[in-house]
Parts: C-alpha cells; structure tokens; sequence
C-alpha cells in the first residue's frame, strides 16, 4: 500500500535546541496513528513542520507519494492535510456556520449565509453531530466548541486529519462521537493523526504509536500487540545529566506549607500537598494537566472553590495575590515576558516592584535601599546586566529569568512557587538556578516547582507529586517508597499505578 | 562585568551612555526645543523681548499642567479624552459662583478641584469597575460634560475676579506663575519617580499582568492615576481661566488633543510605562514658540492646528520606529 505520510529524515534546531534529530517514519491510509512522547519531546515540532507552520532543517515529507514542501498552512491544508488545534482556534463572535466555513465559500468575494447554514448543518448531520449552525460560539459549551473545531477541520474533506489532545474537553459522550468519526475517516481511507495524553484512548483510538524521545524517533509499535507498560518503557530512558546539586540531607524535617482540598472544580480537584522544612516538592505532570491553574490559586491569583493553606503549622486566610505575598508565598510565573517582568522597564524597577511595600516611608520610596538591595540581588543571583538602568528586554533569556526569580526574592518569601523556572534559557542559566533553589530550600525555603522537563523534576526534587487532569495521582520519594523516576513520573502522569520499590502495599494512588 | 556595582560606576561613562539610551527620546526633544530657541532669535528680533517671553510663559502654563494630567493616564497605558471638558466645567463653574471676597475665592477654588477629581474617579471607576477602554470611557465622559458645561453656560460670558487673575499670570512680579511651573513639576516628578503609586503607574503601564503578579493593586492604581489625573487638570483649569479671565464653555476644547500631543512629543508611548515629566517641558516650549512665531509672523491661527496634527503624527511615528529597533 502507498503510505499517506511518510516523514523521511527531518531535523529541525531553534536558538540552542534540536528539536527533531533525523526524525522518520511512515503513515498508511485507513489508519490511526499515535505520535506519543514527553513534553519537549518534539511532537508539537513535528505536526507544526507537517502543516506548514514551521519548515525543517533538512529533511523530506511525502503525502500520498508525492514530495511535499509547504510554506504555509494553507497550503498544507489544500494538500488535504488538516489539523484540530490544541488551543481553539474559533471567533467567538461567529455563528458555528461561519466559523466552520471560516475562508471558505466565498462567491466572488461575497458570502452566502444561508450556503453557509446549509453546509454546516449537512456536515454536522453527516457526522452525526447535534449543533445549531446558527448559534454564537462563544455561547457554547467547551466540549461543544472544540466538535465545532472538529467539524471546521473535516469540512475541508481532508485526506489526513491531525488530532492534537481533540479530548482533553470533551465529555465521554463526545469522545465517542470522535471515535465514530474516526472510524468513518478510517473505513473511507482517510489516515488520523492522533495526540493524547490518556493512555486508553491511545489504545482505543490508535492502530499504530510513534514514539519520540528528545526529539528522536525511537520506535513504532502496533497497539494491538502491546499494552501500557511497553509504550512507557519507549518513551523513557533518557539520561539524566549530572549537572544538579545535592539533595536535601535533611530526614523527617517539619511540615512547613501545607494545601488542603484544594479545587476549583474546573482545573484542579482536592488537591492536598506538603512541603518540609528543606524539601523541593516537585510536580510531575505532562503539560496542561492543571498546574498552572493550581499555582496560581495557591499563590492567590486564582479563585478557589474550597481549600484550606497552613504555613508553619497555623491556618492562614487570604484571598488576593498582595495578601498571598504578605503571608510570605510568593509565585513566579511561567511566562517571564508576559507575566514576570515589564520588558520596558530596568532591572532595578522590576527587581523592586514586588516588595516595594518593604522600602517605603509615607508612600515614598527609599531609593538608596532600594539599589543596595536590587545591587545585591544582581550580585546573588549573577545577573548579567550592564548596570540596574539597563531595560530587561535588553537581556538574555536566562538573566531575564533571574530577574523574575530575584524580583520575588526581594520580598523574602517563605514559601516559593514557581511554574518553570528553566525554560528557554541556556545550560549555565539552568544550573545557576538549580543551585539557587537549593541554597534557598537549605536556608528554610519551602519550594514548590513544575517543569516540563522531567528530567529536571528528578534531578532537583527531593520529593514528585504526579498530576494527571487536576487531580494528584502518586507520590514519589523515599519517604512514600517510590522512587522518583522517569518511569515512574510518566506511569503518574499518564494515570498508571506507580511502582513501589517494597512492593508489600499497592499504594494509594486514585 | 557585574562584580561591583559601586557608586561611582552608576556615574561612569558606560551608564552616561545607558543613560542617554534610556531617555534619549527627551535629549532629542530638547535639542529641537533649543534649535526652534535659535531659529526663534535669527528669525524675529522681538522674540527675546521681555514682554514677548512673559507672555510666551504665562500662555503656555496651562498646557504644561494640563499635559501633566494627561501624562499620568498615558503612563498607565491610557488616554483621557475628558481633561478638555474639566477645564470647560471649571471655568463656567468658577466663573458662575465666584464673588468679590476671598472667602469666595477660596472655597470656590477647592469646589473646582473637587469637580476634576469627581470626573476623574468616575473616568477611573468606568475604566475599572466598568471594564472599559479608557479612550472610550473618557469620550463618553468628555461628551456628558463638555455638555453639562454648555447647560450650565450657553454662550461666553461673565468675567472673574480681576485681582485673582492679575495674581495668578503676573503675581509677584511675574514669579508667581514662575513658581507655580516650577512647583507643579518637582511635585509631579516625585509623584511618579519617588512614590510607590508613581512607581505603580509605571508597572500597570509595562504590564498589567506583571503587575498584577507583583502583588500591585491595579484597579485602586488606576483610579487613583484618573482622580490625580482629574485634580491637575482642573488646577490647570483654574489657572487657564484666570487667564482668559472670563467664562468659555467651549475653553477647554482643544486642550485634549494639545495635552496628548504634547506629552507623546515629550517622549511617552501610548502603549503606557513609559513617559518623561522633564520631557514635557520641551515639549510645551516647542508648541508654544512654534505658535509663537506664527503669531508674530501673522499667520492664521487656524494653521496652528494643522501645524500640532503634523507634529502629533511625526512624533507618534518618531516612537513607533524606535520601537521597532
């Protein structure tokens, strides 16, 4: 059989990173195929390359025996190719019609509404699929917006579909719809391509899985003759590097932080950690699994529906970021350009921003403390700055980042969050604030940190809570018996039973 | 290279350049502001007359202040389109209820910077509570009492106390209005250079979002931003007034689009977080002499406005190149 895709050796590098090393492999008509790894290890690379987001190093695509080389999505889209996106990619303001058809069916330049209402009420009735074409889509529910995603793809009558995590807000009635129309594109022929971090799905959906690893290709089995443990086992295995510092020392120190049936009930669902005197409590989770949302709520930025945070043992209230940081938690965000710093403005007025209560007399600040402290945070943290003047977006990304991390230790926090610390900058960055991070936890910082990267969750943490859809599915660390390992982060992360090194109890991990 | 930071490497070459890097917007507007000074004295042999440059200085007092108030709301990545209609309320306000004594004086003075605050907190609340763009909340603002203005007073009329207006544009021998300049923009300064809510301004303007993660009040730095922004413009109002010495409903009307020119000219993006208070100075001398010259050359006042809407445009254009680099 003539296969639909076939990638043939493509490489790919950003600034710094080599996203996909000498990626290959083959798709056939009439099948569903998993592309399956750990976050950063190059899935969303290479679907960006096969619809003409990005282009590659080197490298070639065939689709349906032809070579193919797209500048553009839209002409991977006439190719036939057409991808469901993870962030949703409708108007809210349009009807369902016009956004199913959105570039579509224009007549000389003008649109032809009741065309449009026609189309999309055929497609919807086609597939299945019970949707009022003239509803606003903002009015929607999610799962009923992101069918409206999936009927805009197939109204293009693709020959190959992608599906990037289409389930992650579809109830299990429309997930069984999606199983239909899958299985109707695969009786006409039609290849899916298919992304998901829910290891049944993987297994009812999927005919064939590629695994990637680190940007490379590492195998490509058939589902019906593997199972869970074999598809874990491929995607780990990467080597950890030696380039962390020593773990806490310290055994059976106090509880210092303490979250308490923490929900929201849309993100994140009765989640209860702690952290010792110490420790840096890690999250393991795949990316999108609720943990941003959970950090901003413990940070105060987000509402909660229940919950209670104790530090040092006493209950503490509050119900904004401003009190939150008073109290002493205080919350790096994962995005340093858009949350962490005013790119505008000078190292020396972001490192001050968030603790200028600290160094005021009457609403005025006490600029000379404000440059000792701000000179002495650039000394601590190796800030590589020509002078406290220069303006942040002048900086490297990993001197950026030191400016969003010292910024919230001007305020001498006690407990610190932070929700990728490391990405995007380079390697002498990273291991700066690996060390960082641990001086602080050694002086009495109680850290908890997500990072995308799991390799740095096991080097850093001394103790991993797996995360997998808001809730908190296992605990890893000497102390619970498992070992924080790669393996056992992903069996979390992907909702499996963790591994326990005594194997006298099976745990309790729901 | 960040070993030591002492002091006297603050004040060494590098960071002079850094320096200038930083605000070399404001160096560019006082090279042209001194550029038009001498084109000014080569082109017309009155300029440097004592009278004409009294007069230079106590015509554009109220658009320096004004521009000041309209300064705070672009920081925080705003517009106010309502300072013009602060000014044409105080001024009929002001001009309907004051008499001869000083008691008058005073106390209609305080009612008149409680109006600006007043217009200035509901520009803040509607902003804030209401969620809406400040372009649009204070053109609604604007239009409801530039309004309210022209209810109060149909048509010019009325004068103030003429004692009052002598003290305000010539008190002291010219140093009253001098000083009131001079005060008005030290107390400006510090208010956004040495205070927490100045130094809020800014952050809100950078980043809204930063801010917020910085634990910085937002919604109360915006409103308190409008209501400060609201109580220098109806100083400006008053002292704009005693100028004119009577009542205008329509006073305040080009004064919008003058204070936004004047403090984009001066060096602040429209996008906010950033914004020079030294800048402005320039920027108001610039606009005054230009008019200034058109007026001792006897050109049409009408290509005064033309004139601003080019400057307005290429100082906009200016900033957006800088930008880009």
């Amino acid at each position: 059989m003539r296969p639909s895709i076939e990638v043939r050796n493509i490489d790919k590098t950003f600034v710094g990173v080599h996203a996909l090393k000498d990626v290959s492999f083959t798709c056939y008509p009439g099948q569903v195929h998993v592309l399956q790894g750990e976050n950063g290890a190059g899935k969303s690379t290479l679907l960006k390359i096969l619809t003409g987001m990005y282009r590659p190093d080197s490298g070639e695509i065939w689709i349906n025996g032809e070579k193919v080389n797209f500048r553009h999505p839209i002409e991977a889209k006439k190719n036939g190719l057409a991808m469901v996106y993870q962030e949703m990619s409708l108007l809210p303001e349009l009807t369902v019609a016009q956004n199913i058809y959105l570039n579509q069916g224009n007549k000389r330049g003008f649109t032809d509404e009741r065309a449009l209402l026609r189309a999309a009420r055929e497609i919807a009735q086609k597939y299945n699929i019970e949707i009022d074409p003239y509803a606003r889509t903002a009015d929607l529910p999610i799962a009923a917006q992101q069918m409206v995603e999936i009927l805009k793809a197939l109204a293009a009558e693709p020959q190959i579909l992608i599906l990037d995590e289409p389930t992650s807000t579809l109830t299990s009635t429309e997930v069984d719809k999606l199983y239909q129309i899958v299985q109707e594109l695969k009786s006409q022929g039609k290849t899916v391509l298919f992304i998901s971090h829910r290891m049944e799905e993987i297994f009812r959906f999927g005919d064939y899985a590629t695994i990637l690893k680190d940007g490379s290709y590492i195998d490509t089995v058939n589902l019906r003759e593997s199972d869970e443990n074999t598809i874990i086992q491929l995607m780990v295995g990467r080597e950890l590097k030696s380039i962390f510092p020593h773990k806490n020392t310290q055994k059976d120190a106090e509880v210092m932080f303490e979250v308490q049936n923490f929900s929201d009930n849309a993100h994140f669902h009765n989640i209860n950690l702690q952290i010792r005197r110490g420790e840096i409590v890690g999250i393991g989770a795949l990316d999108g699994q609720g943990q941003t949302q959970l950090f901003q709520a413990i940070a105060g930025l987000r509402r909660r529906t229940s919950g209670t945070v104790k530090l040092n043992g006493k209950e503490i209230v509050y119900h904004n970021v401003r009190k939150a940081m008073k109290l002493g938690i205080g919350y790096v965000p994962e995005d340093r350009k858009g949350l962490g710093l005013c790119l505008e403005m000078s190292v020396g007025d972001n490192l001050s921003m968030a603790s200028l209560r600290r160094r005021q007399k009457f609403g005025f600040i006490k600029k000379k403390e404000e440059a000792e402290q701000a000179n002495q945070m650039v000394k601590r943290l190796n800030i590589k700055t020509a002078s406290l003047l220069q303006n942040v977006v002048n900086l490297s990304g990993g001197n950026q980042q030191k400016v969003s991390i010292g910024k919230i230790l001007e305020d001498v926090p006690k407990v610190l969050l932070l929700n990728e610390p490391t990405r995007g900058i380079d390697v002498e960055a990273k291991q700066e604030i690996y060390r960082l991070l641990r001086s602080l936890a050694d002086e009495g910082v109680a850290i908890l940190c997500y990072t995308s990267d799991m390799m740095e969750t096991i080097g850093l943490c001394d103790r991993v809570l797996t995360l997998y859809e808001g809730r908190i599915t296992g605990e890893l660390g000497e102390r619970e018996g498992a070992l924080i390992t790669e393996e056992n982060i992903m069996r979390g992360a992907m909702n499996q039973k963790v591994q326990k090194t005594t194997g006298l109890e099976d745990g309790q991990n729901e | 290279m960040n070993k030591e930071m002492s002091k006297d490497k603050l004040l060494s070459k590098h960071n002079l350049r850094l320096l200038y890097k930083r605000k070399s917007e404001v160096v560019i507007v006082y090279v042209i502001f001194f550029a038009l000074i001498l084109f000014a004295s080569l082109s017309s042999d009155v300029f440097w007359g004592t009278r004409n440059l009294r007069n230079l200085l106590i015509s554009n007092i109220g658009l320096l202040l004004i521009t000041y108030a309209q300064l705070i709301v672009i920081t925080l990545g705003g517009v106010d389109l309502s300072v013009g209609s602060i000014i044409s309320m105080v001024n009929v306000a002001a001009v309907t209820l004051m008499t001869d004594s000083v008691g008058s004086w005073i106390l209609i003075s305080i009612l008149c910077l409680i109006i600006g605050v007043g217009i200035g907190i509901i520009n803040g609340l509607l902003v804030v509570k209401g969620n809406i763009q400040s372009i649009i909340a204070t053109l609604a603002t604007q239009t409801i009492f530039a309004g309210t203005a022209l209810l109060i007073m149909s048509s010019p009329k009325g004068t103030l106390p003429s004692e009052l207006c002598q003290f305000f544009t010539r008190g002291w021998g010219y140093l009253f209005p001098f000083l009131l300049v001079i005060v008005m923009t030290v107390l400006i300064w510090i208010l956004m250079f040495r205070t927490n809510f100045g130094r809020a301004i800014f952050a809100v303007g950078g980043s809204e979002q930063a801010a917020e993660c910085s634990g910085i009040r937002v919604g109360r730095t915006k409103i308190m931003a409008f209501a400060v922004s609201g109580l220098i413009s109806a100083v400006a109002a008053l002292y704009i007034s005693f100028y004119s010495t009577s009542g205008n409903p329509l006073i305040g009307e080009s004064y919008t689009q003058r204070s936004i020119t004047t403090a984009v000219v001066a060096g602040a993006t429209l996008v906010g977080g950033k914004s020079s208070v030294i800048g402005c100075f320039a920027a108001v001398g610039i606009m005054g002499i230009i008019n200034n010259l058109l007026n001792l050359m006897h050109v049409s006042s009408y290509y005064q406005f033309v004139i601003q809407g080019v400057i307005l445009i290429l100082a906009l254009a200016f900033s957006a190149i800088r930008s880009r680099k």
